[in-house]
């Protein structure tokens, strides 16, 4: 008997190893242990008819080979299923070097980016903005400026004329703005905000400026300016450094060099080192007293400081464009780096 | 300015291994030395004057600045007077009525006599070369030594032969209508009314402080010659120069010129005449009209130092002060200022604070403070901020900003124009932000881009011409905020089509980027068939919020598209951007709790003619769905005529139903679908 055990558990571990599907591995599985006529389970049914003192080691025999059986069953058919899912899942296989199906990210213009992380330090600073018009009034772009008509300063700002208002060069004329400065200080201070404050304003401006790659007629500038008691030039130098290093990193130092403005005086022009230059930013000073007196302030208590910084450099310095024209170009050849 | 650095040297010393120091020096002073140029001539600073300083328009003028910003350096005078000039009192040969008082205020005649007119004298060339360039033209010597004259004193000055002059009268007055003048150049100019003139006893032989007449300048021949120095009014001779002619002289009255270089300048050319021409001086004529100003205020130091924000020391400012020229007297805290005659500029205690600051303090020394601390951040303006907002939205619906000229061409039908324009390019303002949007995608397509999705946000400038201004500022001009784009080509290029489906940018790409810009703003609208210049008469529609036209979306028209080129079916949009921002909800908050009961979808597949608009559709069964519809969708539209039959389509709408305080039961769904499939039959659905 214990010989015929080892025999038929033999043939089991070597059916069950030889199958090579699921469908032959439960072949074998009925053949040897099968209920009805599995040689094992056969075998188990005649362990009733051995003498009695051979039924214990003969029966725990049978036990272990049937449980090695099972094992090896078992065993045998999860590598079939493995093998059987890995078949299938290679007939699923893709070609991962096709490119993925992303959407097209959209992109704010460079301009804008750049903008709006100007604008960001200046809100740190607590500036509040407003907004002014493009076309604006001689009033406020010049007269408020405390721009006597017709002076070689306006030679500066070499203006284009619109259809409509008054005469050219007077107030009542329309005009695009040579600056932002005075749809900000004129405008703001026909109503004389109680001070202090900070406001600033950024936008776009023109001037008959032949274009080439540092110039156009067309240019963005930023201006900031502030009323309080007892505010000097040292303090407008402490804010701009403060702008210069929000704008340029930490290590920035901004330069002052006296400068001509009718609106300010003193007037100087802001410069700031980068790399390794000095990088001209715009102009600055003290709010002229003449503006002043006429929003109606009075001179001896408040003083005012005010600047005008170009914003075209900044995108170029950052992105490295050396052709400013290429931002108001729009070939999306272009837009599409950034 | 060219400033020929071994003429500033006859002045003030400038050795050449200072000369890079002493530059910065004087730029940082306010006289910008913008660069150094090499010439066979020596070396030449290029000097950027600032409109308020004409003193600083000469050679001398330079130097002088230079003595107040080096203690230690001396000016030399102008020149030594030589022995035998005449006083201005001799009387001399000419005679002078000045009848416009307000514009020339003094007027000399110099009369040398005898003459000989040759070629100027190879130093002269060489310094009138190295400061004019090579484009200055050698005349003769008396036209060349008064051009000479004028860079190193900065008057100007003229040289008339005296003998074209009847009698040796001058008159100054203003041009007569219709008066005509050849000037130096050769042109002939028709003197507008206003212009100062300088005239014999008939008519007029110079522009006054612009340029000479032809009739009566120096010539090979000439042998008396009247040298005029005078001082005339900026703004008269800016207005004339802007409408005549501009010139070195002109530049030069423009910006103010010193009274006491009238005397100064004509003593110092008469002398040079003389020495290298020969003659003699034979008589000085001078009309005053008025008197030298004299200004002379208060400036407190105080004051002054508060503006600085520096405790400048009084001594120091004291000396700096007299350093350039002004007599100073200490009065109770306060300095007596007695300004000198070539500075205009200053005229309040401010302009003296500013000449503290630079030449005793320097402006590097000026600290860094902050006096007032704002605790709080600033806000941005309402507008600029709902325009980002507008952008983001923008970008997320993958657009690519574009940022366009205000200036164009073309600004469509009522533009406002450019009175002075540069060139036609540029020449009006833009009414809409659509034709520029064609260029763009006309350009891509040329590089070979067919794949487009642009936007900007931007002003558009409106104005009627006709109407005056009043003098309050903006008028009846308006710049409205315009929102629009451009799709054309793929709606999604980087989606590579699967079993032959992709998703063109077409009308219904267009439109939904609108809506999903809307709904970002919480603004629902609909969409009504219509026409627009530029778009396809059959593929067009306005966007109405309440019955308020806010735009449009549309597909270019064949002609749009044929005469730019673009890819077929390229759609543009267009929305009033100040509508936007008068409708649009701030950014949602709150939130709804989420459903405690389950939802069931179901698809109701009706077919209706193609004349049937999906919105009418939509009404009828969003309304037969009754309370317990949650979302319907279109999930998809089918059309084919071999199917369906002609002019048919079929329209999967996808369903999901959800009751608030239960699951659904299977009859009541049932019943729910039986109510859409009948009110869709009710208005002529088929195959339900």
């Amino acid at each position: 008997m214990t010989d015929e055990l080892r025999q038929v558990e033999a043939e089991a571990l070597a059916a069950i190893a030889a199958a090579g599907t699921t469908a032959t591995l439960d072949e074998a599985d009925i053949a040897y242990l099968g209920r009805r006529n599995g040689k094992l389970t056969g075998m188990m049914r005649q362990l009733g008819s051995l003498p009695n003192d051979q039924k214990p080691a003969f029966g725990q025999a049978l036990n272990e080979a049937k449980a090695r059986v099972e094992t090896a069953l078992a065993e045998r058919k999860a590598q079939l299923a493995a093998a059987e899912l890995a078949v299938r899942e290679q007939a699923e296989a893709i070609d991962v070097t096709l490119p993925g199906r992303s959407r097209v990210p959209g992109r704010l213009h460079p301009l804008t980016r750049t903008f709006a992380d100007v604008k960001q330090v200046f809100l740190g600073l607590g500036f509040t903005f407003v907004d002014g018009p493009d076309v604006e009034d001689y009033l406020f772009n010049f007269d408020w400026l405390n721009y006597p008509q017709d002076h070689p300063a306006m030679d500066e700002q070499d203006t284009f004329y619109v259809e409509g208002g008054a005469p050219s060069g007077q107030p009542g004329a329309w005009l695009l703005r040579t600056h932002s400065t005075g749809s900000l200080q004129g405008r703001t201070l026909t109503h004389a905000p109680e001070a202090p404050f900070r406001m600033a304003t950024m936008g776009r401006c023109f001037r008959r400026d032949a274009m080439d790659e540092t110039h156009s007629h067309t240019f963005h500038q930023i201006d900031g300016f502030s009323i309080a008691e007892g505010i000097s030039l040292a303090d407008l130098k402490g804010v701009l450094a403060e702008i210069a290093r929000g704008l340029f990193g930490p290590d920035a130092i901004v330069r002052f060099r006296p400068d001509f403005f009718p609106f300010v005086e003193p007037g100087v022009e802001v410069a700031v080192w980068w790399n390794n230059r000095w990088l001209e930013l715009g102009g600055a000073g003290l709010i002229h007293p003449n503006i002043l007196k006429r929003a109606g302030y009075d001179t001896e208590k408040y003083t005012g400081w005010a600047f005008g910084l170009g914003l075209d450099r900044m995108p170029m310095i950052r992105y490295g464009v050396k052709d400013l024209r290429l931002f108001l170009d729009n070939d999306l050849r272009f837009l599409g780096q950034f | 300015m060219r400033i020929p650095l071994s003429w500033l040297n006859d002045y003030i010393p400038v050795p050449d291994d200072e000369q890079e120091s002493v530059a910065d020096a004087l730029t940082m002073a306010g006289l910008e030395v913008e660069e150094t140029l090499q010439t066979p001539f020596g070396d030449v600073w290029y000097t950027k004057i600032t409109p308020n300083r004409g003193d600083w328009a000469s050679v001398y003028g330079t130097a002088r600045e230079l003595a107040a910003i080096y203690p230690n350096k001396k000016l030399k005078p102008p020149f030594a007077k030589p022995e035998g000039v005449a006083s201005p009192s001799e009387p001399g040969e000419v005679k002078i009525r000045i009848d416009d008082s307000a514009n020339c205020h003094r007027f000399r005649a110099t009369v040398i006599a005898g003459v000989k007119i040759g070629p100027t004298p190879q130093w002269i060339q060489d310094r009138l070369t190295a400061a004019l360039g090579d484009r200055y033209r050698m005349i003769n010597n008396v036209a060349d030594i008064t051009n000479y004259v004028m860079l190193e004193l900065g008057q100007p000055l003229h040289a008339f032969d005296l003998d074209t002059i009847p009698n040796g009268e001058i008159v100054v007055r203003q041009a007569l209508p219709g008066e005509k003048l050849v000037t130096l150049d050769g042109t002939e100019h028709e003197l507008p009314l206003g212009t100062l003139c300088i005239c014999d006893n008939e008519r007029a032989i110079s522009i006054a402080g612009i340029m000479g007449g032809k009739d009566t300048e120096i010539t090979a021949g000439t042998t008396n010659v009247l040298l005029e120095t005078a001082h005339f009014d900026p703004f008269c001779v800016r207005r004339t120069a802007k409408k005549v002619v501009r010139s070195e002289a002109s530049y030069r009255f423009e910006r103010y010129v010193d009274p006491n270089l009238v005397a100064l300048a004509g003593d110092r050319a008469a002398q040079l005449i003389v020495e290298h021409c020969g003659g003699e001086l034979v008589g000085v004529s001078e009309a005053i009209a008025q008197p030298i100003p004299k200004r002379r205020f208060l400036a407190r130091l105080d004051r002054v130092r508060a503006l600085l924000g520096v405790d400048v020391d009084r001594d120091a400012a004291i000396a700096a002060l007299t350093r350039l020229g002004l007599e100073v007297e200490q009065s109770a805290g306060a300095l007596d200022c007695l300004i000198p005659t070539w500075r205009p500029d200053l005229t309040i205690e401010d302009d003296i604070a500013e000449e503290v600051g630079r030449i005793a303090l320097g402006y590097a020394h000026i600290p860094e403070k902050i006096a007032w601390q704002i605790g709080q951040r600033g806000q941005d303006s309402p507008r600029a901020a709902f325009i980002m907002r507008l952008k983001n939205a923008l970008v997320a619906q993958g657009l690519q900003e574009v940022i366009t000229h205000s200036l164009v061409a073309d600004g469509g039908p009522g533009a406002l124009l450019l009175r002075n324009p540069m060139a036609p390019e540029y020449s009006q303002l833009r009414t809409s932000l659509v034709p520029g949007h064609i260029a763009i995608a006309q350009r891509a397509v040329r590089e070979g881009i067919r794949d487009i999705a642009i936007f900007e946000v931007a002003s558009v400038y409106i104005g009627s011409p006709q109407v005056p201004s009043g003098c309050g500022g903006g008028g009846d001009l308006t710049e409205p905020l315009r929102v629009s784009g451009l799709v054309a080509g793929s709606g999604n290029p980087n989606l590579w089509a699967i079993k032959g489906e992709s998703y063109p940018a077409d009308f219904y790409f267009a439109k939904g980027i609108v809506e999903s810009l809307l709904a970002t703003l919480g603004i629902t609208a609909e969409y009504v068939t219509d026409t627009s210049p530029f778009t396809h008469p059959y593929r067009t529609a306005s966007v109405l919020v309440n019955g308020q036209n806010i735009g449009m979306v549309g597909e270019c028209s064949t002609a749009v598209v044929e005469a730019n080129d673009l890819p077929k079916r390229t759609c543009v949009f267009g929305l009033d951007g100040e509508a936007l921002a008068a409708l649009a909800q701030e950014t949602k908050v709150g939130f709804s709790a989420l459903p405690e009961f389950a939802s069931a979808t179901r698809d109701v597949a009706p077919v209706f003619s193609r004349d049937m608009p999906f919105d009418k559709i939509e009404q009828v069964a969003r309304q037969s769905a009754g309370s317990l519809l949650e979302s319907l969708r279109l999930a998809d539209v089918f059309e084919d005529a071999s199917k369906l039959g002609e002019g048919k389509r079929s329209l999967t709408l996808r369903f999901t139903l959800r009751a608030p305080d239960r699951t659904l039961t299977g009859e009541e769904i049932d019943a729910t679908l039986i109510g859409i499939r009948k009110a869709l039959t009710g208005i002529g659905a088929e195959r339900l």
